[in-house]
């Protein structure tokens, strides 16, 4: 491999001289050295199948022109990509493009930023020399948020290759032959009533206007347009997002080629960041005689003030508490912890995820680590076993990756859970245990796994002595699960070259310890040898869960504490809108005071003393650490309102009414581990995942 | 450039007058037309009958058999004849009832819209009937030179006048254009 001439080959483009790898198309050659050949049906990270015939080029020698996209570059070859003839016919093809279909340029929502249309400039394209055929089409807007329309359809499969080879769910196809040929979803039914997972990438992708987002193609779209990179905030992966402003109104969101999510993003990033939502909070609220009444913010940080020196909590400031979502970059919680300890002077403070990420961070031995899976592992796994967790429903790019091995790579899933998924049908095995006994079974397996060799000599004599003693039929009785099924399993994971354990929350009770005992398994199986990372990823379901654990922001479990041994709670949830747990509002409802910082009119706010209103997502910057341990910085999108102080700043004059002036100001709010990292980053601190011990001595219950 | 003025016609078939208000838009340069061409036929002389012309710019598709009668009168008038747009170029807005049979377009027109209490579409042998479809102007007579836009600015259309002037035919390679 070392000689060059079996790795590389030398041709001329255009009267350049070009290098590139064997196996390279004439395209990607004339990419490399800048020349550009028009395309269509080409597009970035998908299969070439050279069905628009832009891109077609000479090659000296032969008399027909040929693709560029799907012809492999040869040594020698001398090819021309801009003649008159070919210039001439791919005008030609434009013109078929549009006397095919029915193109309106002015009545689209894509003119302006269409392929097709920007291609018709470049071959001064002034008219179609061929009779329009004028077929009716039909338009399918039965999706929610995705129009199709078949007017504008170019037939060029982007989207049906996407939704296939990057989605992996293959909703939409081709139908029929020729010109006659249709995009279609599942078997020719309505868009809204496919297995479309409405991810939106077909929209992305669609060179002209036939897939649009329905929300805003009536917009007149101006020329001012702008995108602002930036991270959604939703989930564990943290997705790098473009979002096209209009103005101070966000047009649409693509996915962005991010460390991470790979060009990707699910619903939840494309469609559900910019959802109506309830009414904006905008001033502080403070309840009277039963009765919310607006007031302005002096007076309500000194309501606080008041109930704390009013002798609500009798001198005992560990009777307040503090719970913050974690959909909040690390600065936010970072500051939030810090005001409740430094300010309130208490050491409750958790997360609405702290009784998970607790459970995580014992797991882990009390301090962060690093070298587990990389969301770019989900595309080497053969197995995966995902615990508790539907990544498909919440973290929705890792389900895309599932979907892809499933699918594409015939790796294996193994669904651990209660209740079924959108992927349940296609999973090797499938396990129901009782809620509650996801350690249980867990342990059960990994003793089903010692049998194997390579297992056994990870586990140590100690371990593989205290799993013997584990009785079998126990392990039954209490998950409701067979042996049998549980040494399928193991031997699934034995046979896997690269097994991905994904463990979720939907099993887990309190204090239980499942994360410990799906990290023994991911143990057992060894970290990846060529990468010494660990199969495992900890998807919690929000994008601080990760830091949240590595702070420790989880000494108060909003949905377990006694509430009577709280008097003042402070809550934090920014744009949340998603209920919190029944258990946590009855506790809640039960607390004498309680202050809310909410952007939104949720019906926490009913449970409330203080209302303070709280900032949106896209009115926000700071950093985000992902699943990976993946540093990114987020940037603000929208200005803020003019009333509305952020979040760091209110606990600042909170902290000042609480007499403790400066103390919030001073703080570092950015944790030193996060401010090492660069950009895109996946932190090395703390101890390699695969070092970590297998412990089986685990308590259940607390 | 010519010591004789050409003759110049314009016309407006089934467009929304846009493509003129863009000719109008050409402002001070008008002038300079007007020193080498004189507008003979034209919706803004309002004068109707087309003499043998140099040179005519025709707007719009044809929607209706009064249109293609224009048309074909236009043709044979004409040395040059250009298509003004994207309605005689590509069909265009007026173009979007091709999906529909055209009594349910008379229909929605004059009888359905929400704001007709009781309507009824207008019948007299005066009156031009609409064709099956709208078509671009060159599926029914030769056309010479198309001005793409909807509506053409005002510099494309004086880049197209001059080059048709000087003899050429206008081309759009490489020069910025636009559909809409």
């Amino acid at each position: 491999m070392d000689n060059p001439s079996l790795t590389m080959l030398k041709l001329t483009i255009d009267d350049q001289p070009v290098d590139v790898a064997r196996g390279a198309t004439i395209l990607e050659a004339a990419r490399s050295v800048g020349v550009d050949i028009p395309t269509l049906c080409h597009e970035e990270g998908l299969s070439n199948i050279g069905a628009c015939r832009m891109c077609i080029v000479e090659i000296e020698g032969t008399g027909r022109p040929v693709p560029a996209c799907t012809t492999p570059a040869a040594d020698g070859m001398v090819v021309h990509t801009d003649t008159p003839r070919l210039r001439d016919l791919r005008k030609q093809t434009l013109e078929l493009l549009f006397a095919e279909r029915n193109h309106i340029c002015p009545a689209c929502t894509k003119s302006g930023h269409c392929d097709l249309q920007n291609l018709g400039y470049r071959f001064g394209m002034t008219h179609v020399r061929y009779a329009y055929l004028h077929p009716t089409l039909p338009v399918d807007q039965s999706h929610p948020q995705i129009a199709l329309d078949h007017n504008r359809c170019i037939l060029c499969t982007r989207c049906v290759r996407v939704c296939d080879e990057r989605i992996g769910v293959h909703t939409l196809d081709v139908q029929g032959r020729g010109g006659q040929s249709m995009i279609v979803a599942d078997h020719d039914v309505p868009l809204g009533q496919s297995s479309c997972i409405s991810c939106g990438a077909c929209i992305q992708v669609c060179p002209t206007g036939a897939l649009f987002e329905k929300r805003t193609s009536h917009w007149q779209h101006t020329d001012d347009v702008s995108r602002i990179r930036t991270v959604c905030p939703l989930c564990d992966v943290g997705c790098a997002i473009d979002v096209a402003l209009q103005g101070d109104a966000i047009l649409d969101i693509h996915a962005a080629d991010g460390p991470s999510n790979q060009g990707l993003v699910c619903r939840h990033g494309r469609f559900g960041l910019v959802q109506a939502r309830a009414a904006r909070i905008e001033q502080p609220l403070l309840r009277k005689a039963g009765v919310l009444e607006a007031v302005d913010f002096p007076a309500a940080y000194a309501a606080v003030a008041g109930r704390l020196t009013a002798g609500l909590m009798a001198g005992d400031r560990q009777r307040a508490a503090g719970v913050v979502t974690p959909r909040l970059p690390v600065e936010v919680l970072a500051v939030f912890k810090d005001f409740m300890t430094d300010v309130v002077g208490t050491t409750r403070a958790g997360t609405t995820l702290a009784r998970h990420t607790r459970a995580v961070r014992q797991a882990l031995g009390g301090e962060a680590v690093h070298d587990m899976a990389l969301m770019s592992d989900l595309d080497e796994a053969d197995l995966y076993i995902t615990v508790g967790c539907d990544p498909d429903e919440i973290q929705g790019v890792v389900g895309m990756a599932l979907r892809r091995g499933v699918y594409h790579r015939k790796a294996h899933l193994v669904e651990i859970n209660a209740g079924g998924t959108a992927l349940s049908d296609r999973a090797t095995v499938r396990l129901e245990p009782r809620y509650g006994t996801d350690a249980a079974l867990l342990t059960g397996l990994l003793k089903a796994l010692a049998e194997y060799g390579p297992v056994r000599a990870r586990l140590g004599s100690a371990n593989a002595k205290t799993l013997q003693a584990l009785d079998e039929r126990e392990v039954e009785s209490k998950t409701g699960c067979t042996w049998p099924t549980l040494k399928e399993v193991a031997a699934r994971i034995a046979s896997a070259d690269r097994p991905m354990f994904l463990v979720g929350t939907g099993l887990t009770r309190p204090g239980e310890a499942g994360p410990r005992a799906a990290l023994n398994l991911a143990l057992a199986c060894g970290p990846d040898t060529r990468t010494g990372r660990l199969g495992l990823m900890f998807l919690l379901g929000g994008v601080g869960a990760m830091p949240a654990a590595f702070m420790g922001l989880d000494t108060f479990d909003p949905t377990t504490f006694d509430p009577h041994s709280v008097d003042l709670l402070v809550l934090l949830m920014g744009d949340e809108v998603r209920p919190l747990p029944k258990a946590a509002l009855e506790r809640i409802q039960a607390i004498p005071f309680t202050v809310l910082l909410s952007a939104y009119d949720t019906p926490l706010v009913q449970l409330a003393d203080l209302v303070l209103p709280s900032l949106a997502w896209a009115e926000r910057q700071g950093t985000f650490v992902n699943v990976e341990g993946r540093v990114q910085r987020a940037a603000q999108v929208l200005p803020k309102p003019k009333a509305i102080p952020d979040e760091v700043e209110m606990l600042a004059r909170l902290g000042e009414a609480l007499g403790r002036q400066g103390v919030v100001d001073a703080m570092s709010s950015v944790p030193e581990w996060v401010d090492r990292a660069g950009e895109g980053e996946v932190l090395a601190m703390g101890r390699r995942a695969g070092e970590l011990g297998i412990t089986l001595a685990v308590s259940e219950g607390t | 450039m010519a010591e004789k003025k050409i003759q110049l016609a314009t016309v407006w078939l089934c467009g929304c007058a846009g493509c003129h208000m863009s000719l109008l838009d050409l402002d001070e340069r008008l002038i300079e037309l007007a020193k080498v061409a004189d507008l003979t036929t034209s919706p803004i002389a309002d004068v109707k009958a087309v003499p043998p012309v140099d040179l005519a710019l025709v707007e719009g598709g044809v929607a209706n058999d009064d249109n293609l009668r224009i048309l074909k009168e236009f043709r044979r008038q004409a040395t040059v004849l250009v298509a003004l747009g994207d309605c005689a170029g590509f069909g265009c807005v007026p173009m979007m009832r091709n999906a529909f049979p055209t009594q349910d377009v008379l229909d929605r027109a004059y009888a359905l819209t929400e704001s007709t209490a009781s309507g009824a579409v207008p019948q007299h042998d005066e009156l031009p009937r609409l064709t099956d479809k709208v078509r671009p102007i060159h599926e029914h007579v030769k056309v010479d030179a198309h001005i793409p836009g909807c509506p053409p600015s005002a510099d494309i259309i004086w880049y197209a006048i001059q080059e048709l002037l000087a003899g050429r035919t206008p081309t759009f390679e490489g020069v910025p254009m636009s559909y809409t």
